[in-house]
């Protein structure tokens, strides 16, 4: 399954004088989660607020592959903003029902879907509770069913995981990866990498508005996730980064991370170290998406 | 399928309709005015229109009055008046009546001066004011009772004769309500361009706290900026009319039934209908402004000073309402009919000031309104659509400016 529901081409916007998101071009496919990454001020939520027609690029186009007379299906997509943010007077089952009612949604699917959702999410029981009376997190949830409550076919999902405790975390990763089996299209932001190399088939990543990589999760660890070497308790005043093969060396604590170029295997590297070169652990890993991430915010793999 | 705009406005219905304030707020105001309303009644104390009846005989006053003149006359004035007289008691004056008359210019006295049968003169000194028109009539009576006894009438008849009385009922003249038919269509819409102004008002805080709750986002993901924004401005005016509604049901009977009122009568007239389409071009001035306005807001204690005095743009012509009234034709009246802020307030005022319907300004200030009315929701459009997502801060007047003059 491989259907593209919105084609993002060649889109740039400018804030004054600033560009903010500067000729991108993006898939995303049916039954795929698509993440967007890309640190604070990158154009992620530029990005998302024009998919949602929220904004209007100065150039560019968003083109929704969804049948619909509108230029944006807005019933036909869900949305999870950043904002987090609902009627803080209002009951639950009341709100819901309203963002469902927008969706031109029928009512009384809404109404048996909603009670399903909150009993899977764990908030069976507060149909009627107010927003305000809700915690953060429960509230985190209503908002994330408001968001599907229509069974959206394309879903944007802006930071979804924020402020979430570990277990809710693992409820949500459920339901985004359940709605993605069933075929929905999902475009995820998030800075959670660990989660997000575990749910996106690819990943499209950002910086001040421009693309640095848009590739599947295995072929950008491919391309930019070079072997480490973490060594615990060694003698940290060898010189590692003498040798042409190492990138760079970080010591924090007892640990010695060597980072090694691309294409360098750390077993030859190893093999090198004097007999008398003492250690309590080694660990040989890739860099993980977060360090990647990392360092193309510090603009080292530029 | 309901267009999203009504879905808007259904939702902004519902929650104002279930709103504790606004529902407290909705009766309160018109429990006030019936409670001084009825205070007014129960003070005023009579719900009859003013009467006042003359001679039914019924009034006994135990007044005395002296009867002088043609001896027998007097006699036999005495003998009628003690078997019928109810109102004074007659007592005979043996002296002259020119004694009588020095007495009443020193004393508060009265009495009847018979000169002969058919002709009686009843003097009172100014000071007295035992019931003056009572004591005629009888008079009168009793005399008229004393002639058809002298011609063989019985005393049941001419008791059957005189008790015919026509009693004299002194009502206030229908003049005196004859200015409700220029003013009771005239409060309507003073009422309900008052009553959707406040309600225009809710508009601002209802984007104020959208962009505070920070729900604003997930509604544009449903609906776009314009829909939003005109969603509100409808239901807000639906919250509005409710509540003039509300009022009108419980004030109206009230009225009718406690005061001399005949509002319904006077309400529905072509006048009406011309007051209520200068109050809705009103609201729909203020509402778009103030929902814009509300947008550019995180927190209305922190306002700029253009946000503010914008904010009581629609409060200046209740300022200058005594100004209307006093000059309808006055330059500032006149001027204040084309600014769109203050039009539809003096229209309504003028109108009914003036004795001639002023039908050329009349449609220059309804295009004048109708005029600003779009510009003010396209520019209401501009800066809504913009300022929702601006999170964190006020927008400046500036920002304002640049959003209104932002091409699409």
């Amino acid at each position: 399954m491989n259907e593209v529901v919105v084609d993002i081409k060649h889109v740039k916007k400018s804030f004054r004088t600033k560009k903010a998101v500067n000729d991108l071009s993006l898939s995303v496919s049916r039954g795929k989660i698509t993440g967007i990454l890309g640190p604070n001020g990158a154009g992620k939520s530029t990005m998302i607020r024009m998919l949602m027609g929220i904004m209007i690029p100065d150039e560019g186009e968003v083109i929704y592959h969804l049948e619909s007379n509108e230029k944006i299906p807005r019933s036909r997509i869900g949305f999870l903003p950043e904002e987090r943010g609902l009627y803080k007077n209002e009951k639950v089952m009341d709100v819901i029902l309203y963002l469902a009612d927008l969706k031109d949604y029928d009512k009384e699917k809404a109404k048996s879907r909603a009670t399903a959702l909150l009993a899977r999410l764990g908030l069976e029981g507060h149909e009627k509770s107010k927003i305000e009376e809700l915690s953060k997190g429960m509230a985190q949830k209503v908002q994330f069913i408001g968001a599907i409550i229509h069974e959206p076919e394309f879903l944007i999902l802006d930071e979804p995981f924020s402020g979430l405790d570990p277990v809710s975390q693992d409820v949500f990763k459920e339901e985004i990866q359940a709605l993605a089996d069933n075929g929905t299209a999902i475009l995820l932001s998030a800075h959670q990498m660990n989660i997000v190399e575990r749910l996106c088939d690819e990943i499209f990543l950002i910086h001040k508005g421009e693309k640095v990589v848009y590739d599947t999760v295995n072929n950008i660890k491919e391309q930019f996730s070079n072997y480490k070497c973490v060594l615990v308790n060694t003698d940290h005043t060898y010189p590692f980064s003498d040798d042409e093969r190492v990138e760079r060396v970080e010591l924090e604590g007892n640990q010695t991370t060597i980072h090694f170029h691309q294409d360098v295997h750390p077993l030859s590297y190893i093999r090198s170290f004097p007999d008398d070169l003492h250690w309590d652990e080694l660990h040989i890993d890739r860099k993980s998406l977060h360090d990647i991430f990392v360092s193309i915010a510090k603009g080292e793999d530029s | 399928m309901r267009s999203k705009k009504l879905k808007v406005a259904k939702w902004e219905i519902k929650r104002n309709l279930q709103n504790k304030t606004f529902i407290i707020s909705t009766f309160v105001t018109p429990a006030i005015f019936m409670f001084f309303l009825l205070i007014g009644s129960f003070v005023g104390g009579n719900d009859e229109p003013e009467m006042t009846e003359v001679g039914s005989g019924t009034t006994d006053l135990e007044v005395a009055v002296h009867v002088a003149g043609d001896e027998e006359a007097v006699e036999s004035f005495q003998s009628i008046a003690i078997e019928e007289a109810v109102v004074a008691q007659y007592e005979p004056f043996d002296g002259d009546v020119s004694e009588l008359e020095e007495r009443a210019s020193e004393e508060a006295i009265a009495y009847v001066h018979i000169e002969d049968p058919t002709s009686a003169t009843l003097v009172v000194s100014e000071e007295f004011t035992n019931g003056t028109m009572l004591i005629r009539t009888e008079v009168q009576q009793l005399l008229q009772s004393m002639q058809l006894a002298e011609v063989g009438v019985e005393p049941a008849e001419r008791e059957l004769v005189l008790s015919t009385t026509v009693p004299i009922q002194t009502i206030s003249s229908g003049e005196e309500f004859a200015w409700l038919e220029d003013i009771i269509p005239a409060a309507f819409g003073g009422i309900v361009l008052l009553s959707i102004i406040m309600t225009g008002m809710m508009t601002l805080n209802s984007s104020m706290q959208e962009k505070k709750d920070k729900i604003a986002e997930t509604l544009l993901s449903s609906v776009s900026p314009n829909q939003l924004m005109q969603g509100k401005i409808l239901g807000y005016f639906v919250v509005g009319m409710a509540q003039v509604a509300v009022w009108l049901l419980l004030v109206i009977p009230f009225a009718e039934i406690f005061s001399d009122f005949t509002i319904i009568e006077h309400l529905f007239t072509p006048l009406t209908l011309l007051y209520l389409l200068y109050a809705v071009l009103g609201y729909l001035l203020f509402a778009s402004m103030y929902v814009a306005l509300g947008a550019t807001m995180e927190d209305a204690s922190t306002a700029s000073n253009l946000t503010g005095m914008l904010m009581m743009l629609p409060f200046l012509p209740f300022a200058l309402i005594w100004v209307f009234i006093s000059d309808p034709n006055g330059i500032v009246s006149i001027v204040a009919s084309y600014f769109p802020f203050s039009a539809s307030a003096a229209m309504i005022v003028r109108i009914v000031m003036l004795d001639e319907l002023p039908v050329l300004e009349i449609v220059i200030s309804l295009l004048v309104l109708v005029v600003f009315v779009w510009l003010m929701m396209n520019a209401a459009g501009k800066v809504y659509r913009t300022a929702m997502l601006m999170s964190g801060k006020n927008v400046t007047p500036g920002e304002i400016i640049r959003m209104i003059r932002h091409k699409d």
